[in-house]
């Protein structure tokens, strides 16, 4: 899916106004009023300003389900990007989520005058390698740990050992930047690009000295892959741990661990089209994988990419995606993620939920991690 | 120039900012790096404004509350030390020295004893340097906002 600063002008040519992408939207059914195809008309129709003051382009989630099924390939994700960027620029801002932490967090590991230290995340049983051509890219699940581990439930260090425990566990040994930045996917997608390239910038230089960067959060394998190239025109091979786990496939040793359903995070999914890898992995591990309703290229989202617009409507679907998750019988619900992770463990914990979901959710790197370490 | 530390420090109504005041009063020598924000409660404070210090070139930040047991509003010191804990942790992490970051209880007529809280923090900020962010900071809006209080 190629999601470039999208030019009105093409669009007004290619789309002809079928109303797919509004059919296909999961916002749209809990938000009445909130249509692609109307956003898509206005703003190539003359409505511009309209459409752009309204501020419903903060309550798309970006997941990209309308641009899979628009018959004529349109980069409706690239038109919201860019719609985010001119919303800003007037003024109408979305609502991010724990921003009061986030934005400040953020902006402190943005300066180039702080050097992170993410080896101190590391436990002493993780195998890792300084010499190696092979990096592993922690992004920040570990920086989300403190935060949500107490109130949501999120371990975000142990998602980040697990992973590499799990590559340890099928002989790969990789290396990893102490002081390695951010991808700022988030920021991209709320429109902000200058922040994206300060942090693209820095990351540069260190990350270009690897053959292979492997990473286990679908955020930082669509922005490393994608967006490096397209907008920074820096060219790295980046692979998903799901990836690396369904080529050493014969490493794995098969027992019955019985059911789990598999959460198609959209930027592993629908952005870069990992469909098969998880559920190889999961399903040579010994688990059967049952499907969600909505799995795959449809996959519900997961209510609250990029920490915007978590409100009544995001919750609706934060509700549906565990129902149908619950629908499937399975004990576990295996999301690759970790804030998909965040998300839904959130709901979860919600008191006024209190024991709706009784589902566990768990990182796809610690179920390979577990099933690997079994046997 | 010698470094002269900026501290921002958040006090509780009741207990923390009493005693700053008593030592106000009872002409107590303390340092003049801290700038005192006043909240109702320690349970007020959120990481966010620690966080948002730091970001705008704080060299230090101070938390002070009523002891255990004696909060006015039962447990928000308790609840104030936990994401105090929490912030640290997150700190660390971003590559922002925890020690930068200090709670203490400090009830309403130990003016005394605020007085030297302060000037040992100073002291140990001073030792650790400026904020490695105050450089890039100074010349936004966010450093002059920092400089003016
Ligand atoms: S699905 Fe594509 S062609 Fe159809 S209305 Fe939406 S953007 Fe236009
Ligand atoms: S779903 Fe929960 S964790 Fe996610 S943004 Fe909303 S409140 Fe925060
Ligand atoms: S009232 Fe002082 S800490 Fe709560």
């Amino acid at each position: 899916m190629a999601t470039t600063i999208a030019d009105a002008r093409n669009i007004f040519i290619q789309c002809y106004q079928c109303g797919v992408c509004s059919g296909s939207c999961p916002k749209s059914r809990v938000l009445p009023g909130f249509l692609p195809r109307r956003m898509l008309f206005q703003m190539i129709n003359g409505f511009e300003e309209r459409q752009l003051e309204s501020g419903l382009g903060w309550e798309c989630l970006t997941c990209g389900k309308c641009q899979v099924h628009c018959p004529q390939g349109i980069d409706i994700m690239g038109l919201v990007r860019d719609m985010r960027s001119k919303m800003t620029s007037r003024g109408v801002n979305g609502l991010v989520a724990h921003d009061s932490i986030l934005a400040p967090m953020y902006s402190i590991m943005a300066s180039p005058a702080i050097k992170p230290k993410k080896s101190m995340y590391l436990s002493d049983d993780v195998k890792t390698d300084p010499n190696s051509k092979t990096l592993f890219f922690i992004g920040c699940a570990p920086h989300l740990d403190a935060p949500f581990r107490d109130d949501v439930g999120f371990k975000g260090i142990d998602v980040t050992n697990d992973a590499i425990k799990a590559l340890n566990l099928v002989g790969i040994v990789p290396a990893v930047l102490d002081d390695e930045k951010c991808c700022a996917h988030d920021y991209l997608w709320r429109g902000d690009r200058a922040v994206f390239e300060a942090f693209g910038r820095q990351n540069a230089a260190a990350l270009q000295k690897f053959d292979t960067i492997i990473t286990a959060c679908p955020e930082c394998y669509r922005t490393l892959a994608v967006e490096y190239k397209d907008l920074l025109g820096i060219e790295l091979n980046v692979k998903h741990l799901s990836e690396v786990l369904a080529e050493n496939i014969d490493k794995i040793k098969s027992k019955d661990r019985g059911e789990v359903t598999y959460h198609d995070s959209c930027r592993l999914g629908r952005f870069m089209n990992i469909y098969d890898e998880p559920r190889e992995a999961l399903e040579a591990a010994g688990y059967t994988v049952k499907e969600m309703t909505e799995s795959r290229e449809d996959a519900l989202c997961c209510g609250v990419p990029t920490w915007v617009s978590c409100n009544d409507e995001n919750k609706k679907i934060r509700e549906q995606k565990l129902d149908y998750a619950l629908a499937t019988g399975a004990k576990r619900l295996v999301v690759p993620c970790p804030k998909c992770e965040i998300h839904l463990k959130c709901l979860q914990a919600d008191l006024s939920e209190e024991g709706k979901y009784p589902i566990e959710i768990v990182n796809f790197a610690t179920v390979m991690k577990e099933s690997l370490e079994e046997d | 120039m010698t470094f002269e530390p900026k501290i921002i420090t958040f006090m509780c109504n009741w207990c923390g900012y009493a005693a700053a005041d008593l030592a106000g009063v009872s002409r107590l020598q303390y340092p003049a790096t801290v700038r005192i924000i006043r909240t109702m409660c320690t349970g007020r404070f959120d990481p966010g404004f620690v966080l948002r210090a730091f970001e705008k070139g704080a060299d230090g930040v101070l938390v002070c509350g009523c002891h255990p047991g004696d909060c006015q509003y039962i447990e928000g010191n308790l609840k104030g030390k936990d994401r105090v804990e929490m912030t640290q942790k997150m700190l660390e992490g971003i590559g922002i020295d925890p020690e930068r970051l200090r709670l203490e209880w400090v009830s309403a007529s130990e003016g005394p004893i605020f007085a030297e809280l302060v000037r040992e923090f100073s002291e140990t900020i001073r030792k650790k340097g400026p904020n490695p962010l105050k450089e890039s900071v100074s010349k936004t809006e966010g450093g002059e906002e920092v400089a003016q209080i």
